[in-house]
């Protein structure tokens, strides 16, 4: 019977081509509205997206189509599961590759872990870790520190 | 994977926005200054909103009343809700005023993150305890006759979407000597003011009739509209107001027998009412649901060593205070009990749920904002 399923064909910006089915495949509401479209006859090339980054999204949205019947708090434990495996590079281009895709969970979900991470930095290793030009005068930033200083007991 | 260095510093700016909006609050205070475009960002409302309706992590404060009446004072503490830590306080909330003169304190909401505070009198304080805001109300506009003595029935706190407004609705009755050929006695008439948060002033509305009676936890408020407890010669029934049009309505309550307590809840966005007997060494709740109609929800069945419900939490258990006034947490599900280590003075205690938020209250009020931020240090 699944070799009836009709199957929608992907092409990585790195030249892999991943066959998916179409129930996968619409997870990704931008391929969703190509077959409504009627133009995902043919493979559609992804050029920003990596054969890597492309396998770990049908991933996802094969865990999400096939946890249908699953209860809630399975499907979140398959999703702490599956985004605790990611680092935070790679986890970077998840987000581009989601936000691309339109798959509005994953987007929640890499944006949620990237933000679960950077929760506890200081402003200097946020200033680091998106390359950020601190653009405030010494006097404007010791203001802003003073006025929230709770803000910047880390203890939690 | 591509050979850049710094992945992070590619993501276009919207990305990096959403990622930020599911930040705790307390990371972006924080993170204002990193630069300004970011600590411009975070007032946005659009940004706001957006990190409003991304944290669905509910937060838990505290509230309750410690020590004897005269020396005694109002606590305000946030419990820890991640698993395993048991509700233990996470941090202790410095409230920017002395609580000097707050009589009774009672906290009403949340809306978006807010809260309002009374006494029960006269004063009333919006508070955002995620950004540590704090606005104390103007005050009232004085009474018609100032012989009188008056005192505050109900209290009301909700946002109105259509104009991006919050309000405060206060009924007052005003008690007034009369001689009459029996002696004397005290005749009352009622005023209902409305407040609201961007005129920063309040209104006198028209009066519905009807008094509301009972404080939170027994109200509540649910998709702009509030509902009180109100009584009418015929009856128990619920007054309600819309923030949006500023209009009161009445419906029936479902008639108990005497002696019920009925506590009114958002169920799934449904006004509920949790019906349950006052004392007694067994209790038993009914919720009921209003769904055009009022219908049965469910039953939980002889709980013992109830004082008063407190409130719901995530998968259906009650926080009550128990018969020696303890912080209690029950599950239905497993009928099993913890005791949260906390006790306050009878009928002190209120546990709040809410979510965290940068709606900004004092924005409009730059001398009260250094006031809080210098208490907040402590």
């Amino acid at each position: 019977m699944a070799s009836t399923l009709k199957k929608i064909i992907l092409k990585s910006c790195d030249g892999k081509i991943l066959e998916v089915e179409e129930a996968v495949a619409v997870q990704s509401q931008m391929i969703k509205n190509m077959i409504e479209d009627d133009c995902a006859n043919e493979e559609i090339p992804l050029p920003d997206i990596t054969g890597e980054i492309l396998s770990m999204i049908i991933e996802y949205c094969k865990m999400h189509v096939d946890g249908e019947n699953n209860s809630n708090n399975e499907l979140i434990a398959r999703d702490a599961d599956f985004i605790t495996r990611v680092d935070l590079n790679t986890l970077y281009y998840l987000i581009v590759a989601a936000n691309f895709l339109n798959v509005k969970s994953l987007l929640d979900l890499t944006c949620q872990r990237v933000a679960d991470i950077i929760k506890g930095k200081s402003p200097e290793e946020i200033r680091l870790t998106f390359n950020i030009k601190n653009d405030f005068t010494p006097e404007e930033e010791e203001e802003i520190r003073k006025k929230n200083a709770w803000a910047f007991d880390y203890k939690d | 994977m591509g050979g850049l260095s710094k992945p992070g510093s590619d993501l276009p700016e919207a990305l990096v926005l959403e990622i930020l909006s599911k930040l705790p609050v307390k990371s972006l205070t924080r993170f204002r200054c990193v630069c300004k475009p970011w600590s411009f960002s975070f007032q946005t409302p659009l940004f706001i909103t957006k990190h409003l309706h991304n944290n669905n992590h509910l937060n838990l404060l505290h509230k309750g009343f410690c020590g004897d009446n005269r020396d005694g004072v109002y606590s305000f503490s946030q419990l820890s809700t991640e698993k395993g830590r048991n509700f233990s306080v996470k941090q202790n909330f410095h409230l920017p005023f002395s609580g000097k003169g707050w009589s009774d304190l009672t906290v009403d909401g949340p809306c978006n993150g807010i809260l309002c505070l009374d006494d029960g009198r006269d004063k009333a304080a919006l508070w955002n305890p995620s950004t540590r805001e704090f606005k104390i109300l103007p005050q009232c506009p004085p009474l018609v006759d100032s012989t009188s003595f008056d005192c505050l029935a109900g209290l009301g706190f909700g946002y109105d979407s259509q104009t991006d407004d919050y309000k405060v609705v206060r009924f007052v009755i005003n008690y007034f000597e009369e001689d009459s050929d029996a002696g004397s006695m005290f005749e009352h008439t009622s005023q209902v003011e409305l407040y609201s948060l961007t005129s920063d002033s309040w209104k006198e509305i028209s009066y519905p009739g009807v008094d509301p009676y009972e404080s939170p936890p027994f109200n509540c408020y649910i998709n702009g509209v509030y509902y009180w407890h109100a009584a009418e010669s015929s009856g128990h029934l619920i007054l309600s107001f819309d923030m949006v049009n500023e209009k009161f309505s009445t419906l029936p309550l479902r008639q108990t027998s005497e002696g019920f307590d009925s506590h009114l809840l958002d169920f799934n966005g449904l006004l509920g009412a949790m019906f349950y007997p006052g004392g007694g060494t067994e209790t038993s709740f009914d919720l009921w649901v209003m769904n055009e109609s009022w219908t049965e929800q469910f039953s939980i069945e002889s709980v013992p060593g109830v004082e008063m419900l407190l409130g719901f939490w995530k998968n259906g258990e009650l926080f009550i205070e128990s018969l020696d006034h303890q912080l209690v947490l029950f599950d239905p599900s497993t009928r099993e009990f913890k005791n949260l280590g906390i006790h306050a003075s009878k009928w002190s205690m209120q546990i709040t749920a809410y979510v965290e938020s940068l709606v900004p209250i004092n924005a409009r009020s730059e001398h009260e904002g250094r006031i809080i931020s210098r208490s907040a240090r402590k």
